[in-house]
């Protein structure tokens, strides 16, 4: 029956190198959809080939239509209270459970005491990631539309002014670590300190799966910063500084266009930048907090943590506290070559090994590599050549290898960056990515730091690698390989 | 049965059944009866005791509390908003964000019985007592209510106003208004009745 898939064409959406539980959690919410109009999917591919080949496509067709009825949703303003509202109470729900794990003692749990925790985990991890794509950038190009057509009455030039009003003037929760990491770095951290500090920017520090090297990872960061203190406080001063001409910047414009519906369209614009990062910890980051259950679940389960969420699905780590059944050794080794998992008339299905890369070749691998211009959407003006530097992958061993490597001058390409990427993002000449629009994580940063930036180039990290001379026009919003 | 009393009664004692309590006031008045109004909450010590922290808030009130601070962040005050940020344990924010809406509750009262001249008599957070079934008819906000009291039928009076928390005097205005215009309307039929 998947073999209908072979003939369908697919829309490229994500490409993040995550966990197989996570691409399932991504597309579960295709299924569990609640008729929110962002999860009306009903195909979909994501794929990992190890290491850090990594994709998500739609079914075109599904695509369009999704983005249709994105607009229509988010065109009614009285949507979007209600939106709000939802997304704060994900944000309590799991604010509440990981405050009640963290009381828990897991170390000598059964199976069955063990379970209701997990599967609440699980359940709060699936809700979290059916809602936040509600702050997905279809929805902005249809409110943008709105915005720049009322803007063209009054300036001539539209994407400097859509730039400058729909860049938010408040402190996004990045702002907020990088405040409180300055706050550690002024007195002599203790362990207290980093355990806070973990707990409220756990989606700083995704894909750790233990508690040693968790605060090896935070304690190599305040090492390298606590030097460089004076100049992080320069930085954010400015960034501070920055914020209040574009608040005052913003007003003029406003005055002019006089507008109710730009500027509540706006509130909009800077509300969903903001609640993309509050959600965000709900899908990653929430493991980090919880990591003494998870990893007392995959004793029980006789695995390495690691393994566990890296290689089972959300359905096979639930079926395993009833049925003490897991996959194969044969299926788990396939699966560290590569794995697909997919949705087919709203079906899961997972693939692995060389079945998963057949699969592939004949579905979302047949594209037109030989192309050497690409569109995107410009998140942070300006014009930069240089040489290509790919980061595809999320993992914190692996960026900060990428750091070390990074030359002056080179151009950040990556699927979509996280906030684990910052400093990479802070050493970039410009920054190209696959996803996202103009409040995704790379456009606010590379405002922030004032970095050329272009966003939601479809697949452009197959078509580029590394060292490659490319030219990126963040004005018009286009990359040319020369 | 001689009628004594009329107990205005919702689950905590903190907004509503004090509105019924003084727009009954202000109807018995009118009509020149002589019958004492009091308000009671069938469960206003048990809430007492979770702003108090002496009992465990359930699971969805905690998660509703936080939920409002955050959509709203307007309606409570900088301590609230500085906890939100600090990222303190949410079961105790959640007290505080409880303790700060009775508050509001009150001043609501004030101002409505203010608009509409109506006597606010001191006294909330009570709790509903087997004192409070005697000689009295019960005038309760809603089903869920109705559903913890023992008590006929006949003794008891269901407006139908359900439990909303939160809000400022403009979100409240309408289930104020609501209880006043329901309270008026069923008076004369709950006076009638008894004599």
């Amino acid at each position: 029956m998947l073999k209908d898939m072979y003939n369908m064409s697919f829309r490229h959406e994500w490409g993040e190198p995550v966990p197989l539980c996570l691409h399932d959690t991504f597309t579960y919410a295709f299924i569990e959809h609640e008729n929110l109009p962002w999860n009306d999917i009903s195909n979909s591919i994501t794929y990992l080939i190890q290491p850090d080949n990594a994709g998500g496509y739609i079914k075109e067709n599904e695509f369009q239509r999704r983005g249709r009825k994105l607009g229509e949703f988010f065109l009614n303003k009285k949507n979007i209270p209600w939106l709000i509202d939802n997304y704060n109470k994900i944000i309590a729900e799991v604010k509440v459970f990981l405050d009640k794990i963290e009381k828990t003692n897991f170390s000598k749990m059964t199976k069955e005491e063990i379970y209701p925790y997990y599967k609440k985990f699980i359940k709060l991890r699936n809700k979290t990631t059916r809602w936040y794509r509600g702050t997905r950038h279809e929805a902005e190009y249809f409110i943008g539309k709105i915005i720049r057509d009322k803007i063209v009455k009054h300036y001539s030039n539209v994407n400097e002014i859509f730039r400058i009003i729909t860049d938010s003037p408040y402190t996004d929760p990045i702002g907020e670590e990088q405040e409180d990491w300055l706050r550690l770095l002024e007195k002599k951290a203790t362990k207290n300190d980093f355990k806070k500090h973990i707990k409220k920017y756990s989606m700083f520090f995704t894909n750790i799966f233990s508690k040693e090297e968790l605060y090896r990872t935070i304690k190599d960061r305040y090492k390298k910063d606590k030097p460089k203190i004076a100049k992080l406080k320069e930085k954010k001063e400015k960034s501070e500084q920055k914020r209040i001409e574009l608040a005052k910047k913003q007003k003029e414009i406003l005055l002019k266009i006089n507008s109710k519906d730009v500027e509540d369209y706006l509130v909009l614009f800077h509300r969903f930048g903001e609640y993309r990062f509050r959600l965000k910890p709900g899908y990653a980051g929430i493991e980090v907090l919880s990591l003494d259950m998870l990893t007392r679940v995959a004793e029980l389960a006789n695995m390495r943590l690691h393994d566990f969420y890296e290689l089972l699905t959300v359905k096979e780590s639930l079926d395993f506290f009833k049925t003490e059944k897991l996959p194969t050794k044969k299926v788990l080794d396939d699966r560290k070559i590569a794995r697909v998992h997919l949705i087919r008339n709203k079906k899961q299905y997972t693939l692995q090994g060389q079945e998963a890369i057949d699969f592939l070749n004949k579905t979302v691998f047949k594209i037109d590599i030989t192309k050497s211009e690409f569109k995107g959407t410009p998140a942070c003006h300006g014009k930069v050549t240089g040489k290509v530097k790919l980061v595809l992958s999320n993992k914190m061993d692996e960026i900060n290898k990428a750091l070390n490597e990074f030359e002056e001058g080179q151009i950040l390409v990556t699927h979509n960056t996280q906030p684990n990427m910052v400093p990479l993002m802070a050493k970039a000449a410009a920054i190209v990515t696959a996803q996202g629009g103009i409040t995704s994580h790379s456009a606010v940063i590379a405002r922030e730091f004032q970095i050329p930036c272009i966003v939601g180039i479809e697949s452009v990290t197959m078509f580029l690698k590394d060292n490659d001379l490319i030219e990126v026009d963040a004005t018009n919003g286009t990359v040319r390989k020369l | 049965m001689k009628l004594e009393k009329i107990v205005g009664v919702c689950l905590a004692n903190a907004l509503r059944s004090k509105v019924i309590e003084v727009c009954s006031i202000k109807t018995i008045t009118d009509l020149k009866v002589d019958v004492e109004v009091t308000s009671r909450g069938v469960k206003a010590d048990y809430w007492k005791n979770v702003v108090a922290g002496k009992e465990e808030i359930p699971e969805k009130y905690l998660i509703a509390a936080i939920q409002r601070a955050n959509t709203n962040p307007m309606n409570y005050s900088e301590n609230i908003k500085n906890m939100l940020e600090q990222g303190l344990e949410q079961e105790i924010i959640a007290r505080h964000i409880l303790g700060e809406e009775r508050l509001n509750y009150k001043q609501i009262i004030m101002r409505f019985c203010e608009k509409k001249g109506l006597f606010l008599p001191p006294g909330f957070h009570r709790q509903l007592t087997e004192k409070d079934y005697e000689q009295s008819h019960m005038i309760v906000a809603s089903d869920a209510e109705r559903e913890l009291i023992d008590l006929p039928d006949e003794r008891i009076t269901i407006l139908g106003i359900k439990d909303v928390l939160g809000g400022t005097y403009q979100d409240k205005k309408p289930v104020l208004e609501e209880i006043h215009f329901k309270v008026q309307n069923v008076m004369h039929s709950i006076i009638e009745k008894y004599l």
